[in-house]
């Protein structure tokens, strides 16, 4: 009669069992073994060694926003991506979550001046189950010669086919021009 | 002649193979220690490194940017029988401004500065810092920067920036600040920093 062992099941012959069941038995342990630890130990590892990551980027050019308004920041460059997180021809604006889990998310964009510093402008993290968490962003002043440039960084549970994005907002009272967005996703968990 | 397991080549032993009990209990042994030993070594805590910068960096009146120097490990993972480098660095002088990453991968970085209100009469528009790959901002991987330089309320300012960075080893990464003034060439002194990196994939 073959046992197991108690936490990994493990296939071992029960004492007195016949000796002429040793090649078999042999072959069993070592398989379980070997199975165990591929799909146990080494997926995870390698998982854990090569979380889903993606950035995406506007490292040229500017998106305008209207004064009281949402508008989502878009990216032309897809600077890395290990889990088709980002598709840039399909949208230029969403982080597609493959993988559930913990996320690290961070993002940057810079205000351009245009002579007035009427008012302030805000980069607020959202995704499509809600603002994350509820909600994460930042605001600064507006200058009027010189950039205004925002980040903001936070942890959020995502889960499959949720999707992340960023968008600004101010209250500038005329258009604005936004620069050099980035927004970087990368699970820890 | 024994097989072998298709992941971790474990050795057992086959119908035409003697019945050598030990031999092949020994085989399948020695099998396993090396297999777990070898996953062991990569299962460790991923590659991460934290500097801290304690000397005050100043921005003088003529520039206005200033790549701030690092004097402090507060960590640096290091695991010589699988790399013999350190995840960054090290540091060799108080003077480091640049970080060198000895492994490839996407990093996580993270930096955050303080720095001192300034006077009015200074006509310090911005302050603020952007994180430098190989020494440069072009293209820009992040910066953040205050217009309130000048509240009273509010003695200290702490100004952060992260980003996900694509990185080949020997690449370097620093921290550099901003300081930009309407008007005149008064010094800006940023205090206290830290630089946090952080190993998210191996490529």
């Amino acid at each position: 009669m073959t046992m197991n062992t108690p936490n990994r099941n493990y296939p071992y012959p029960e004492y007195g069992e016949a000796a002429n069941g040793f090649p078999a038995q042999d072959q069993a342990l070592a398989t379980a073994i070997d199975t165990d630890l591929q799909n146990n130990l080494a997926a995870p590892i390698a998982d854990a060694l090569d979380e889903p990551s993606a950035r995406a980027s506007r490292p040229a050019g500017a998106q305008v926003v209207a004064t009281g308004v949402n508008g989502t920041l878009s990216y032309t460059v897809e600077n890395y991506d290990n889990d088709a997180i980002v598709n840039l021809a399909g949208s230029a604006t969403n982080f597609t979550i493959q993988t559930p889990g913990v996320y690290l998310l961070t993002g940057s964009v810079n205000a351009q001046p245009d002579g007035s510093a009427t008012g302030a402008a805000a980069l607020i993290m959202q995704s499509s189950l809600g603002t994350v968490p509820n909600p994460v962003g930042s605001s600064r002043n507006l200058d009027n010669d010189k950039d205004t440039s925002i980040s903001c960084t936070t942890l959020h549970q995502a889960v499959a086919g949720e999707v992340l994005t960023l968008f600004v907002r101010h209250n500038h009272g005329a258009n604005l021009n936004f620069s050099i967005a980035q927004f970087t996703v990368t699970r820890i968990s | 002649m024994p097989g072998s397991t298709p992941n971790f080549a474990l050795p057992y032993a086959l119908p035409g193979d003697p019945a050598d009990v030990p031999f092949f209990l020994q085989g399948l042994a020695e099998g396993v220690d090396t297999a777990l030993a070898g996953l062991e070594a990569q299962a460790r805590p991923r590659y991460m490194a934290q500097f801290l910068g304690t000397i005050p960096n100043v921005i003088p009146g003529t520039a206005t940017l200033g790549t701030f120097t690092w004097q402090t490990t507060d960590f640096n993972t290091l695991y010589p029988d699988f790399f013999p480098e350190p995840a960054v660095g090290p540091l060799t002088d108080a003077s480091t401004t640049a970080l060198k990453v000895n492994l490839p991968g996407f990093w996580f970085i993270f930096a955050s500065v303080q720095v001192p209100s300034t006077a009015a009469s200074a006509n310090v528009d911005e302050l603020g810092c952007e994180i430098l790959l190989n020494g440069s901002a072009a293209p820009q991987q992040c910066r953040s920067s205050t217009h309130e330089t000048t509240t009273a309320g509010d003695p200290t300012h702490l100004i952060d920036a992260s980003a996900g960075i694509l990185i080949a080893p020997g690449d370097t990464i620093g921290l550099r600040g901003i300081a930009r003034r309407s008007a005149g060439n008064a010094p800006v002194t940023f205090s206290r920093r830290s630089i946090t990196l952080l190993r998210m994939t191996q490529t």
